[in-house]
């Protein structure tokens, strides 16, 4: 059956890059020719597996995708779910929501032979919905003339949506035959947000913890991915 | 290029990206909540501010002084204002408003009774106090002997500390 998924993607594919005019295709003899394979590479963050092993306040999950489009261009998406449940000094808050990244990456690393990784810059547009609940918080107060009051509001706000821009830069290396590790930081700047009635958005699932001053969020993902290859070229 | 060199350049950005994270720290100039401002004023003449010889404000059920100014100081001379916190755990804070003249000390009792909310300031302060519908009741003295003419809400609503909320006559 792959052969034939194989055989109309490469007609379509060849179809297309006849259709861009790019160069005339020509028929390879030389056996020594290596070529590139082309798949959906999906796999799953490492980074939030762990974090969820090691911060009792966190709770995350987050699968991963690439399809290669051309020989440097792939598109890309990030899939996931996260739930933070954060105490601090002044207040206790929880968030929980689903977020889809979209984007893609460009490869900037030059493959020698059959070598077959990654050094990338990417872009994605993220969007995230999400609840935020504030289940405690201290009034603050410039004299300690009267005790501390605890308010434990327990208000959930649901519904909320985010949507950001994402700059993404990493690598993605294969350690085995279709099997890839890659790393990336990010950073995001924040688009809309619906914020809370008369509170904040303390963290935006795929975002990240937000700043008062800014709208800067930062992230890193660690993955492990498999390709699925469809045909090589 | 190594591709293992690689991770471990990458592995340590991403440390360091995750401890640069800075605690947030609440700076005291951020709003806190308000306190109540009381002016004092003469009361054959409420235009002019009239200040009192020497004051201290005593918190009738605790019994403690409380800090008149946002140094904290308790006792204040020649003062035709003052800053004083309101409870948050009740609706009613109660005052002994104690002059000095001359060595002789005067208590007047005042009540202040509010609606209590709450207004969002940021991730490291969280919330501060506002209060609303401001009233206030002049407990009856025995014996009666008050240097305080006449006590005016001048703004029942108490979200900063750069309005006036009550005159105090005398």
């Amino acid at each position: 059956m792959w052969r034939y998924v194989t055989s109309i993607l490469i007609f379509l594919v060849s179809h297309a890059a006849m259709a861009q005019g790019d160069e005339t295709p020509v028929i390879k003899n030389d056996s020594t020719t290596y070529e590139a394979t082309y798949g959906l590479r999906v796999g799953i963050d490492i980074a939030s597996l762990l974090r969820t092993a090691l911060d009792e306040e966190y709770t995350g999950l987050q699968i991963m995708g690439d399809y290669r489009l051309t020989d440097r261009w792939y598109v890309a998406a990030e899939l996931g779910n996260e739930a933070v449940d954060r105490e601090t000094n002044q207040i206790d808050f929880e968030t929980n929501g689903s977020f889809i990244k979209l984007g893609a990456d460009y490869n900037f690393y030059k493959n020698w032979l059959d070598m077959d990784n990654m050094i990338y810059v990417g872009f994605r547009v993220g969007a995230a919905n999400y609840s935020q609940t504030l289940d405690r918080f201290d009034y603050y107060q410039d004299n300690n003339l009267f005790p501390v009051e605890s308010v434990f509001p327990r208000t959930e706000t649901t519904g909320l949506t985010a949507i950001w821009g994402e700059l993404q830069a990493g690598l993605k290396v294969q350690v085995l035959n279709n099997v890839y590790m890659s790393l990336n930081v990010q950073l995001k700047r924040s688009i809309t947000e619906d914020a809370p009635e008369n509170f904040d958005n303390l963290y935006i699932p795929g975002f990240g913890r937000t700043y008062d001053t800014n709208e800067i969020g930062v992230g890193y993902s660690y993955g492990l991915t498999y390709r699925i290859p469809f045909f090589k070229k | 290029m190594n591709k293992y060199s690689l991770l471990v350049i990458l592995l340590v950005i991403l440390c360091s990206m995750a401890s640069c994270e800075k605690d947030d720290l609440c700076i005291p100039e951020e709003a806190a909540t308000p306190r109540l401002i009381i002016l004092f004023t003469d009361n054959n003449n409420p235009l002019i501010r009239k200040p009192v010889e020497s004051l201290q404000v005593i918190e009738s059920i605790s019994g403690t002084a409380v800090p008149l100014n946002a140094a904290g100081v308790q006792v204040l001379t020649q003062v035709d204002s003052i800053a004083i916190p309101l409870r948050i755990d009740q609706n009613t804070t109660q005052y002994r408003f104690e002059r000095t003249l001359n060595g002789a000390l005067n208590p007047d009792p005042i009540n202040f009774n509010y609606t209590i909310g709450e207004q969002y300031i940021n991730r490291a302060c969280g919330f501060k106090a506002i209060y609303s519908e401001l009233t206030r009741d002049i407990p009856l003295e025995t014996p009666a002997n008050p240097w305080i003419r006449n006590v005016l809400v001048r703004n029942s609503t108490i979200t900063s500390n750069q309005d006036i909320h009550v005159e105090i006559r005398h």
